[in-house]
């Protein structure tokens, strides 16, 4: 990879080509906090914070941005098949249990809990970079995308958790 | 059977509400959404929740605790807890009582804590 994710962002007017771009990259790409830093300072360069009547489309857009990032970071490593059930789960929480039922009906069921575990330990990992971040508003951006994504990982935790006690009754 | 018990949950970014729901609904709680502070009062007079999650900022800086004071003079009763990136130091030295809400949890929420919180406000049989 010879782009950052900033520079990639600021080559892409259109946040679904940025997208494209990185999903591209299959997580492979440096996201150490001087990256973060970067990716929030080309984001607000182009969203410019307000505290008064915040432009809460353009807010939701930084949410967007980091939460995508991060989570495709978390994924490296992780099997194609395995990797768009996450991508799905993380978009629609509310289907999750119904997503999980279709991943056993095709045979991935038994990797999902290892699959989750890898993709728990690099959020963890993401966790303690975002914490590092100096207070500030590319902080807060990084820490609302970090919230969303961890909030689907209890959830899936807690339906792992259950499916497998459905499965030790069967 | 009781009704279940209801949860108001106000914050700016949709995948926050999508993914609190989904929890609290897995956890047998009734939830609805807002996206704006401005929403979230409008459901609050509608719907009569017995619990509000909320989020500080959303249309301007201090949207949260705007719309926890409307709440608190209306209902003075009903819990309000804070959804927020700020700490728990930050939210000592704002004065959350003072802003009306009841408590604060850190965004990332640990939700086995928020759960048990809001298992003391469950209605009961």
């Amino acid at each position: 990879m010879d782009k950052s994710l900033a520079e990639i962002f600021r080559l892409k007017p259109d946040l679904q080509d940025f997208f494209l771009e990185v999903r591209r990259l299959e997580g492979n790409f440096p996201f150490n906090r001087e990256d973060m830093e970067a990716l929030g300072q080309a984001y607000f360069e182009r969203y410019p914070e307000k505290f008064v009547q915040r432009n809460l489309e353009e807010v939701r857009l930084g949410y967007q941005l980091t939460r995508f990032c991060l989570l495709e970071k978390s994924m490296a490593g992780i099997k194609g098949e395995l990797k768009d059930f996450f991508r799905q789960a993380f978009a629609q929480p509310e289907n999750i249990a119904g997503l999980m039922a279709e991943l056993s009906g095709s045979g991935l069921g038994p990797e999902l809990a290892t699959g989750f575990g890898q993709l728990q330990a690099a959020l963890d990992g993401l966790k303690a970079i975002v914490d590092e971040l100096p207070k500030g508003m590319v902080k807060e951006r990084f820490l609302g995308g970090l919230s969303s994504l961890l909030n689907v990982c209890y959830l899936l935790k807690v339906l792992i958790a259950r499916s497998g006690q459905e499965s030790l009754q069967d | 059977m009781p009704d279940k018990t209801k949860v108001l949950v106000i914050d700016d970014d949709p995948a926050i509400c999508v993914s609190v729901k989904a929890i609290l609904e897995a956890s047998g709680y009734e939830t609805a959404t807002a996206l704006s502070g401005k929403e979230g009062l409008e459901l609050f007079r509608r719907l009569n929740p017995d619990i509000v999650l909320c989020d500080m900022m959303m249309e301007d800086i201090d949207a949260g605790a705007k719309v926890a004071k409307v709440i608190k003079e209306e209902r003075p009763e009903l819990p309000v807890f804070l959804l927020s990136t700020i700490g728990e130091a930050t939210a000592r030295t704002i004065g959350l009582d003072e802003l009306g809400f009841n408590g604060v949890f850190q965004k990332p929420v640990n939700f086995d804590l928020l759960l048990s919180v809001l298992e003391k406000h469950r209605k009961k049989a």
